[in-house]
């Protein structure tokens, strides 16, 4: 799967659970939207993504990889570019 | 032939025996009169998660891995603290087990249903935000169908995290009222969903939880049980206490119309997780470990008793330094103690038999348990290393404070081991008290209500004092084992799970 594949995939999925949230956000989602400060996750919104990205592509994802710093703390925000560099790292092998 | 379980999240005969008494819940005691009524004994940390997938699954949290909200993972640096959901239940359930056999399911507000089961019928799960919910339903459509329903709104029906935050902290004056209400309203938004579904999607296993009475007892406590009620009380007590009755007096016409719908064949139990009882003490767990020299905080940790919400977790693990602790709690609602050495090793034997040592010298500490002993099946690995119970069945606290011991003024409503069980239908004697019987053991009781087979080797068993007619014993291999053994493993495959706890061990932070 390519990563253009993956980046498909992803803003379909982000598309489908933002779509009645009654954002601000406007122009569509792209590579350098990001997840809280244009589409207003919280954690638990990140919780229901990374759900839906596990059944989308059939597998678990490490999200703490993703998620944490080296030094223990949480990311305070994430760019679509990053999450679909990171799942497709996953699924071909090779870290994006 | 159809079973309607209906599911009172916390309630408890010392609450619902005076309500009945009193006249406030009167269908309840009359449906009291046409069958059997008994304790449901709980899993062995009486809490939500783990006990309402024992009543799913038939099995103990040890077999179906279910120990709380959260479950902790290694990471880098630290843990990463991931929020169950259903593909971390590693035994079928009853939506599985029905639906296999050919049967409609309805399952509504069912905690670890999400994501939903793909049955023959209908999932709508409990524990998701209203931004969620559309999505979580099944089969897809139902939500626009739903939302079609008179005053159906989502937000008043869905889990407001933050507003069940509230459970575990103090409510401020003037905030019980909004709190109550909101819980008075969730059941009416559940029970439309639910009276809407039973007549136009009619199911051969219908089953509902309503949670607003576990709810209510953690935060109104004195306000519901008489024997905490002030005296003299206020004018401003006595109006809350009304608001409560209010929400029970709802409840049981809720209970009355769907009996009435299911109709006079069907079997139907009313049955909750846990009971409830009032507790004093509060036990700041990680306070006594920090100092006993098995933890340490990166600074101050937090003394705000707000900080022992369960969506507060992932923060607080931040407050640990890692590099000098070996012991932590992480939740105050799994009552339990992780420990940073490798089990099976010397040095991990010798720190839990310390710290079980070290507890027993506690007033509180009614008893330390070990997973082994605690949660005994091939999922026990999963479970806190530690599990405690307080002598008064309460959580411990996780945040910091300045002594690890304190009392409060007034008590709090906690969770207690024995639940309730009311049963009617075909073969289910009248005006009956009966003996307790195990949360597991409902399980049983529903397969053989609608006639199918029981799997063998489950931890529960067909109860006796409710249905003594001969059981069909069915298969083990039916259910022993998730038929996909769950996919709660799937993330890490063991070289990448050894590779992280390899690297946790490089840097020091295991042995």
């Amino acid at each position: 799967m390519t990563q253009e594949q993956v980046h498909s995939d992803v803003v379909k999925i982000l598309d489908d659970i933002t779509y009645d949230w009654d954002l601000d956000f406007g122009g569509g989602i792209g590579p350098g939207t990001w997840l809280v400060a244009d589409l207003d996750f919280g954690s638990l919104d990140v919780v229901e993504l990374f759900v839906a990205l596990e059944d989308h592509f059939g597998r678990r994802f490490p999200a703490q990889t993703l998620l944490m710093t080296e030094d223990g703390n949480y990311i305070e925000d994430l760019q679509v570019s990053e999450l679909v560099a990171f799942v497709h790292g996953i699924l071909t092998g090779e870290p994006g | 032939m159809s079973t309607v379980v209906i599911g009172l999240d916390g309630a408890t005969h010392a609450v619902l025996d005076p309500l009945m008494d009193v006249g406030v819940m009167p269908f309840l005691r009359s449906f009291c009169s046409e069958g059997v009524r008994g304790h449901l004994l709980s899993t062995t940390n009486p809490l939500t998660p783990p006990a309402w997938t024992t009543l799913a699954t038939g099995c103990h949290p040890g077999r179906h891995g279910i120990f709380d909200f959260v479950r902790p993972e290694p990471a880098a640096y630290g843990i990463y603290v991931k929020l169950n959901d259903a593909r971390d239940v590693r035994c079928p359930t009853l939506w599985d087990q029905v639906s296999a056999a050919g049967l409609r399911v309805g399952a509504l507000n069912y905690p670890l249903t999400s994501p939903a089961p793909q049955v023959r019928g209908y999932v709508v799960p409990g524990f998701v935000s209203a931004r969620h919910l559309r999505r979580a339903v099944h089969p897809p459509g139902l939500y626009e169908e739903l939302a079609e329903l008179p005053e159906f709104h989502p937000h008043h029906l869905a889990w407001d995290f933050d507003t069940e935050q509230k459970a575990v902290q103090p409510l401020d004056a003037g905030e019980h009222e909004g709190w109550i209400r909101h819980h008075i309203e969730r059941e009416r938004q559940w029970f439309t969903v639910l009276e809407h579904l039973m007549q136009a999607q009619p199911c051969d296993l219908t089953a509902v939880v309503f949670d607003g009475v576990d709810k209510l007892q953690h935060l109104a406590w004195p306000l519901i049980d008489l024997d905490s009620f002030p005296e003299p009380a206020t004018a401003e007590q006595e109006r809350l206490r009304g608001l409560c009755l209010d929400y029970f007096r709802r409840l049981d016409g809720y209970l009355e119309r769907i009996v009435d719908r299911a109709g006079p064949d069907a079997t139907t139990l009313i049955v909750s997780d846990h009971g409830f009882g009032p507790s004093y003490d509060v036990f700041h767990l990680n306070v006594w470990l920090r100092d006993a020299g098995y933890l340490r905080w990166t600074d101050d940790g937090s003394t705000a008793e707000g900080a022992d919400a369960m969506f507060a977790t992932r923060h607080r693990t931040q407050l640990f330094d890692w590099a000098h602790t070996t012991a932590y709690a992480l939740t105050p609602s799994s009552n339990g103690i992780y420990l940073t050495a490798s089990p099976g090793t010397a040095a991990y034997d010798r720190l839990r038999d310390e710290v079980i040592e070290g507890l027993a010298g506690v007033e509180v500490v009614e008893a330390v348990m070990t997973r082994e002993e605690a949660y005994p099946g091939d999922q026990g690995r999963l479970a806190p290393d530690l599990t405690l119970r307080l002598r008064d069945q309460g959580f411990v606290s996780v945040v910091n404070a300045d002594a690890p011991l304190r009392r409060r003024p007034e008590p709090r409503g906690m969770h207690r081991s024995e639940g309730v069980v009311f049963a009617a239908g075909p073969g289910i004697p009248a005006g009956r008290t009966v003996d307790a019987c195990s949360i597991a053991d409902i399980f049983p009781l529903v397969l053989h209500s609608l006639g199918l087979e029981i799997p063998a080797g489950l931890d529960g068993r067909l109860p006796a004092q409710i249905r003594s007619d001969a059981p069909l014993i069915g298969p083990a291999a039916s259910a022993a084992v998730r038929a996909d053994g769950g996919n709660g493993d799937a993330e890490l495959t063991p070289d990448e799970e050894e590779a992280v706890f390899a690297q946790l061990r490089l840097l020091g932070y295991m042995e």
